[in-house]
């Protein structure tokens, strides 16, 4: 009987899990699990890295997230297939659209919109009433949750240690039987280690704008949503074995892995039926004619031939189309512009007007491009007019959806001083 | 108009030596301290210097003229202690008294001699009463500073009527000023031996010939510059007193001097609608000693009967010995109460009440203060630190009380380490032993595991277990730390549940 | 008897229960206190208030019981006094009967005889809803001295007996609370509902009795006995 993780909050849900998707596939690794989900707060963001963290170790990696819903209990959420994924992506994103920032507001209908192919793991409240029961109004939604989902939805057990896990366990076993809602075991995990419970702690303070003095009841009265090794997760299920199987089973119907998203790209940035290497090696010959006039310097034919035949070797050109994209829509605009990092060294760029730096006046160091893009995929920051920059979002939004740029532009990291001071601030 | 009363002592420092051994007040004696590699006199007494001998004189050439000479060793900073002393017990006279160094007080009598009928009455207790401690005391009293001092140290009349305070300067020496003694030299010199030779001279001249401290002196003397002294204890705004000519020595006779005293003070409190949340009733003894009691209420009150009840039971402690002169009562703490207030604290039945707040004043009068609690919920897991005492009897809750775990209605102070049988790890216990007596464990939640809050304290977990056993007695019992095959396990009761 | 002589007596009999200890608080602005079938047992079917009541047997079963009729005098506000020489009552657990804690003001006293000064204090002040007092021993003359200051101020006390001599006292009832397995619905892990055996012992102008009550979802309710009650040893109290 083995067991699947299908509750786990890493660090990209921010500031709630206290260690990194890596930190947990390796732990997950150590105790011999072959798979773990990763379900982050209304966000996917914590999977790429765990699932190439996974692939290190040998560990599948199931794609999830944890739905908060502004009017009903959380919601687990695996896609099954690649479709299922793009829903989830698309109900994210339609989250991410209605709210400021960084924030996801998301209904219940939302979910009952986009939810073939997802199962759905439901989260109990973490208290019962004073009849030791769960709230009528869980219930209530629990009903509505499996008339909407059917057999896609399972009830989420947790052993909490707070005093009345036998209790709640005993209840949820009742509900599940009631409503024919299979339960699953998880432990809802939010770091790898229980030694992670201070940072934990002070992620929490951070999170709230609080001090360790002041967190009061916003801290886990213990550590124990840790990562626990299967035997474990079999002993504190002893009495409930089928939750512990249930795991397996909603593992196995979730057969959509990262990998068949490798090479999804806007599709609709070529004209007229081009490759994108196509339509980069006209934008590119056109720029060339503009920046250099008819008659193109020997060596910067050389060194265009070079680069695009190495972009065409690596698949880069779609990223080189989106950057050029948005740097046209800037110009249209009259927004001010400059890219650089590692692929705006290149020539290709100075033609597509994404840099302005002449390579006949500087020798370029397309070479510096070569030797990084050869080890990492390219890199062109490019910063906008400052009070603009909102525009050129709208425009990426508008025009490539939210959910793929959201990716990139709302995961939040806390970068290093900034985190120092935030501890800081926690201890008082 | 203001008074003042200014004390002269002629022999401080030899009077301080006689009243701790009287048989040198018949002798000649002085207080010498070793200077250059000589001894010289800082202080002689009333016989050496009727035989000559005077502060500064060398103590070999003080032997030489007065045989029989006994010398004292000088103290460092006795008379500035001293003086500060005889201030704290002039507060009896009045409550502003202030050091005059290097051998005097100011006392600010303003509105005191009434109770002492006239000003010379009261100056003559003043001086008389010093005078039976031992002091040699001259006084004189003015409407300015300046005068007083004067006529303490060289007029014919102590009590300077009020409005006279020009004439009573005029014939006295220019030393009389308060100068430096080269100023007084200069004067002497051209003449100018008493007040009145100068005093109507143009100002400029004066300020020419003799600098600009002279000027100063004579306006503070004339009631032209104000001068203020610095009182040995800051004024007390919420202060009452009531001096008694005759000492109090009976129980009811300090019962009627406080209920006076609380009568001037509450209806001060009410005109300015304050209420004291702090009181202190002081009686100073005749023999110097200052019996005091203090009494606390838990919102501003000025109710007199209430006050009053609550002083009742601290009276007996005073003991007034040969007398109390003097009655004070003060309120250090005194906040805003206004009439709207009590009316909505009369009728109200919760913790606004104002009859529950004085009853929990004359609790804490009786038993101390420290006896009454009352507790706040406190944002902590661990079960000690889930409440926090509050800092008042109104004190509001800042989260709610919540009870999602169930916790027990007696909680002992200290766990209390118990034998237990119990499944490994973590499962419920099934016997435990307490007080002699096997229980065995019926039904069971838990564990409820704690962790010590680390910020505050480092320490294992607490694994919490509520149990009830065969006979329905439901206990609270913790296993500290994890089960750990290689060390003893350690288990506690902490409470008992309903 | 003649039906006049019946009302005659009916009234004197009423009018007798203030000369002995039983007052009606008038305009009834007291929420009564719902002990189910016991109130039928207390003069006037309503739980005595103004009185002075005693309390033998299992401690925090005691103080539970009794909790949970202070909250039905606490409902319309005011503030309970809680007065003892050794106490272990934990405040937050008093949440279980509805009772704000913080209304509850703690007196932490070094002697009974403190005790019983601060008690007889505290009855005779009205703005209390009810005063609690442990204590190991009650003398008759002062029993007799605090439920005079409750005729007077119609406060409610109640005494909580703590392991001492048990004597005869001028209190208006006896009660003995004695723990009792919890309640739960089948099957269900764990502890139930707390479940006390209470008995009446002495109640004046009413008829003493002994019942099986629980407390849940914030009310008394009696539950029927179980078939076999375990035996208990018994205790002195």
């Amino acid at each position: 009987m083995s067991y699947t993780e299908l509750q786990v909050t890493t660090n990209f849900s921010f500031l709630r899990g206290a260690s990194h998707p890596e930190e947990l596939v390796e732990q997950a690794s150590m105790y011999g699990y072959s798979r773990i989900a990763i379900t982050d707060r209304n966000s996917l963001a914590g999977i790429v890295r765990a699932h190439v963290a996974a692939k290190k170790k040998g560990l599948t990696i199931i794609p999830a997230c944890r739905l908060d819903l502004l009017d009903g209990p959380s919601l687990l959420a695996y896609p099954t297939d690649r479709d299922a994924y793009s829903r989830l992506s698309g109900l994210l994103t339609t989250g991410n659209l209605r709210a400021e920032k960084g924030k996801c507001h998301l209904y219940k209908k939302d979910v009952y919109e986009y939810a073939r192919g997802l199962l759905l793991i439901a989260l109990p409240p973490g208290t019962l009433n004073e009849r030791f029961e769960y709230d009528p109004s869980f219930v209530k939604v629990l009903q509505e949750y499996r008339e909407a989902f059917g057999t896609q939805l399972f009830l989420a057990a947790s052993r909490s240690y707070q005093g009345d896990d036998a209790k709640k366990l005993y209840r949820l076993n009742q509900l599940a039987k009631q409503w024919s809602v299979p339960l699953v075991a998880t432990n809802d995990v939010h770091y790898h280690h229980p030694d992670r419970r201070q940072l934990q702690d002070i992620v929490t303070c951070v999170r709230e704008k609080c001090t360790i003095h002041t967190a009061g009841f916003h801290l886990h009265p213990n550590a124990e949503r840790y990562l626990k090794p299967i035997a474990e997760m079999q002993r504190l299920f002893r009495q409930y074995p089928d939750a512990i199987h249930q795991t397996q089973a909603v593992a196995e119907a979730c057969r959509f892995s990262l990998d068949e998203l490798k090479y999804v790209y806007p599709e609709e940035i070529t004209t007229g039926g081009r490759t994108p290497q196509e339509e980069l090696t006209m934008l590119t010959w056109q720029g060339a004619q503009e920046r250099f006039g008819a008659t193109i310097p020997e060596k910067m034919v050389t060194a265009i031939q070079h680069e695009l035949s190495f972009i065409g070797e690596m698949n880069y050109a779609a990223y080189f189309l989106t950057v050029h994209d948005i740097v046209r829509f800037a110009r249209q605009q009259s927004i001010l512009c400059q890219g650089r990092g590692s692929a705006a060294n290149s020539t290709v760029c100075y033609c597509l007007g994404i840099t302005s730096v002449d390579p006949t006046k500087f020798d370029l160091l397309f070479e510096r491009f070569l030797s990084s893009a050869r080890n990492e995929p390219p890199d062109i920051d490019v910063d906008f007019e400052h009070e603009r920059r909102e525009e050129v979002m709208q425009y990426i939004y508008r025009k490539y959806g939210r959910d793929r740029a959201a990716i990139v532009a709302t995961v939040t990291q806390q970068h290093q001083k900034g985190a120092i001071r935030d501890v800081g601030k926690a201890m008082g | 108009m203001s008074r003042f009363v200014s004390v002269w002592f002629r022999h401080l420092i030899t009077d301080w030596f006689s009243v701790r051994q009287p048989s040198l007040k018949s002798k000649p004696f002085v207080v010498t301290a070793p200077s250059h590699g000589r001894m010289v006199i800082t202080a002689v007494n009333a016989v050496a210097a009727s035989g000559g001998l005077y502060p500064g004189m060398v103590l070999a050439d003080a032997r030489a003229l007065v045989p029989g000479l006994t010398a004292m060793d000088h103290r460092p900073n006795l008379s500035a202690t001293l003086l500060h002393k005889i201030a704290e017990w002039c507060i009896r006279f009045t409550p502003c008294v202030a050091v005059d160094e290097p051998d005097g007080l100011l006392l600010d009598v303003t509105g005191c001699a009434h109770l002492w009928h006239g000003e010379e009455k009261y100056l003559a207790t003043i001086v008389k009463r010093l005078e039976e401690r031992g002091y040699s005391t001259r006084a004189g009293m003015a409407d300015t500073v300046g005068v007083a001092w004067a006529v303490a140290r060289f007029g014919k009349h102590s009590v300077i009527k009020s409005g006279t305070d020009t004439e009573a300067m005029w014939h006295l020496p220019p030393e009389a000023l308060r100068l430096e003694p080269e100023v007084v030299e200069r004067l002497y010199k051209l003449g100018l031996r008493q007040v009145h030779d100068f005093i109507g001279m143009p100002r400029p001249a004066l300020r020419r010939r003799f600098g600009a401290a002279l000027l100063l002196r004579l306006d503070q003397a004339m009631g032209r510059a104000t001068e203020t002294i610095h009182p040995v204890q800051p004024a007390e705004p919420w202060q009452e007193r009531l001096p008694c000519l005759e000492p109090i020595i009976t129980a009811t006779g300090i019962a009627i001097a406080l209920e006076r005293l609380l009568d001037v003070l509450c209806q001060r409190l009410v005109q300015s609608e304050k209420g004291l949340r702090l009181a202190r009733f002081k009686g100073y003894r005749v023999d110097g000693k200052i019996e005091q009691v203090e009494i606390g209420t838990h919102r501003p009150s000025n109710n007199k009967k209430h006050l009053c009840k609550l002083f009742e039971d601290k009276l007996t402690t005073i003991e007034p010995d040969l007398g109390i002169e003097l009655f004070v009562l003060e309120a250090p703490t005194v906040e805003a109460h206004t009439p709207g207030q009590s009316a909505l604290w009369e009728t109200s039945r919760g913790l606004e009440s104002i009859r529950l707040s004085e009853l929990i004043d004359r609790i804490a009068g009786r038993v101390g203060a420290d006896r009454i609690h009352r507790y706040l919920p406190d944002e902590h897991h661990w079960p000690e630190r889930s409440i926090k005492p509050a800092g008042s009897l109104q004190q509001q809750p800042a989260i709610p009380w919540t009870l999602e775990r169930p916790r027990p209605l007696q909680l002992l102070a200290r766990p209390e380490p118990i034998l237990v049988t119990a499944p490994i790890p973590d499962y419920p216990p099934m016997l435990f032993r307490y007080q002699g007596h096997l229980h065995k464990i019926a039904k069971a939640d838990g564990p409820e595991r704690i962790e010590a809050e680390w910020w505050l304290r480092n320490g294992e977990h607490r694994d919490y277990y509520y149990v009830e056993d065969e006979d329905g007695q439901r206990y609270w019992l913790f296993r500290l730390g994890h089960y750990q095959s290689d060390q003893p396990v350690q288990w506690f009761l902490h409470g008992f549940f309903v | 008897m003649p039906s006049d002589k019946i009302d005659i007596i009916a009234r004197l009999r009423q009018e007798l229960l203030p000369l002995q200890g039983f007052r009606h608080v008038a305009g009834n602005s007291m929420p009564g206190v719902q002990l189910g079938p016991i109130n039928g047992h207390f003069p006037g079917r309503v739980f005595p208030l103004g009185a002075v009541h005693e309390w033998i047997g299992d401690e925090a079963a005691s103080s539970g019981f009794v909790a949970g009729i202070l909250a039905a005098l606490m409902r319309k506000g005011g503030v309970i006094l809680w007065i003892s020489t050794s106490r272990t009552l934990f405040p937050p657990a008093l949440s279980f009967f509805g009772i704000q804690p913080d209304q509850i003001i703690f007196i932490d006293l070094a002697s009974e005889r403190e005790l019983l000064w601060v008690m007889e204090e505290a009855l005779k002040c009205q703005s209390l809803a009810a005063v609690v007092g442990e204590l190991r021993s009650l003398p008759f003359t002062a029993s007799r001295r605090l439920q005079l200051a409750v005729e007077q101020s119609q406060v409610t006390g109640f005494i909580l007996r703590r392991p001492g001599k048990l004597t005869t006292t001028a209190c208006v009832t006896r009660w003995k609370i004695t723990a009792l397995p919890s309640t739960q619905e089948e099957q269900l892990p764990g502890i139930g509902f707390p479940v006390w055996n209470v008995e009446l012992l002495k109640v004046r102008n009413g008829r003493p009795g002994s019942w099986q009550l629980t407390w849940a979802e914030g009310m008394f309710r009696e539950i029927a006995p179980a078939a076999a009650l375990p035996q208990r040893q018994k205790k002195i109290v």
